[in-house]
């Protein structure tokens, strides 16, 4: 609520000095411009939102394919070491008598 | 404004959601209006022409989501004209200005006698300078664009009746104060 600037003034703007600024085929260019703009914009801010999720879909599954190999090479591992360790219990007993 | 009139208008502008280039008939009916309801606040020509090009450009970029509420299609571009002058002087950081005609604020004031001059209405004016903005908003919107209430309250996003209250408020000042008669049609 502070003081305003008021003024009087004797000029009225008669309707050919306003014409000058009315230009409704400017207006309607500016609008279609904005239009094709903002679908620009949107078709690439979809475009990136879609590449995003590809990428995360292709991360995704690479870290899932990754991981599953993983643990097929783990179980692999365990395997070997558990037929190792059979054989090494046999050999050790074997001295005597092979008995598991 | 009649309600076939304002039907008119409405049909008007739900043809243009379709196809923009039924708005013309709007643009060309409100520019003028809208122009001179800009320049009012602002005093500058080219100022004016922008926000008021802004005006129009961001009504036909919304023109989807135009609801009819039962006030004159105007009252929604005044609202969007008002709200951009309102950006423009929170942008720069100025009090919002009131370009008044000098001709119209003599047609308002019936003079009781003749020492209303124009030392009179120069107080009169240095008087209005220190009225709320708000105040002098509605009386604006009241005696220059010559809205009722209704579309006050629709322009300035108040109830009704706090717009009457304004104005009433801010006629009696003006009455006590300068023991001035104002005309007032009693229009609702």
């Amino acid at each position: 609520m502070g003081r305003n600037e008021i003024k009087l003034r004797d000029k009225r703007l008669t309707p050919d000095l306003v014409k000058r600024y009315r230009n409704y085929s400017a207006l309607l260019k500016k609008v279609e411009r904005d239009k094709r703009y903002r679908q620009t914009l949107r078709i690439f801010i979809i475009s990136i939102i879609v590449t995003i999720i590809v990428l995360l879909l292709i991360v995704v599954s690479y870290t899932l394919v990754e991981w599953e190999r993983e643990k097929e090479i783990n179980k692999g591992k365990k395997e070997t070491s558990y037929a190792a360790f059979n054989l090494t219990s046999c050999i050790k007993t074997s001295a005597g008598n092979c008995n598991r | 404004m009649t309600d076939e009139e304002i039907n008119a208008e409405y049909e008007i502008l739900d043809r243009a959601k379709r196809d923009p280039a039924a708005f013309e008939i709007l643009y060309e009916r409100y520019f003028d209006r809208i122009f001179n309801f800009i320049y009012r606040q602002t005093d500058d020509e080219d100022l004016t022409a922008d926000l008021c090009s802004q005006t129009f450009f961001l009504i036909l970029k919304n023109i989807d989501r135009y609801q009819y509420r039962g006030v004159p299609v105007s009252a929604w571009f005044y609202k969007i004209a008002g709200n951009e002058v309102n950006k423009h002087f929170r942008k720069i950081k100025q009090t919002k200005m009131f370009s008044l005609e000098g001709s119209i604020l003599r047609n308002l004031i019936e003079q009781e006698n003749d020492d209303f001059d124009d030392a009179a209405i120069h107080r009169l004016l240095l008087f209005m300078q220190d009225l709320p903005s708000d105040m002098l908003e509605v009386l604006q919107l009241r005696f220059y664009e010559d809205k009722d209430f209704k579309e006050i309250a629709f322009i300035l996003d108040q109830s009704e009746s706090a717009v009457k209250m304004r104005t009433y408020r801010a006629l009696d000042r003006l009455r006590t104060s300068f023991q001035l008669k104002i005309k007032y049609d009693g229009k609702e």
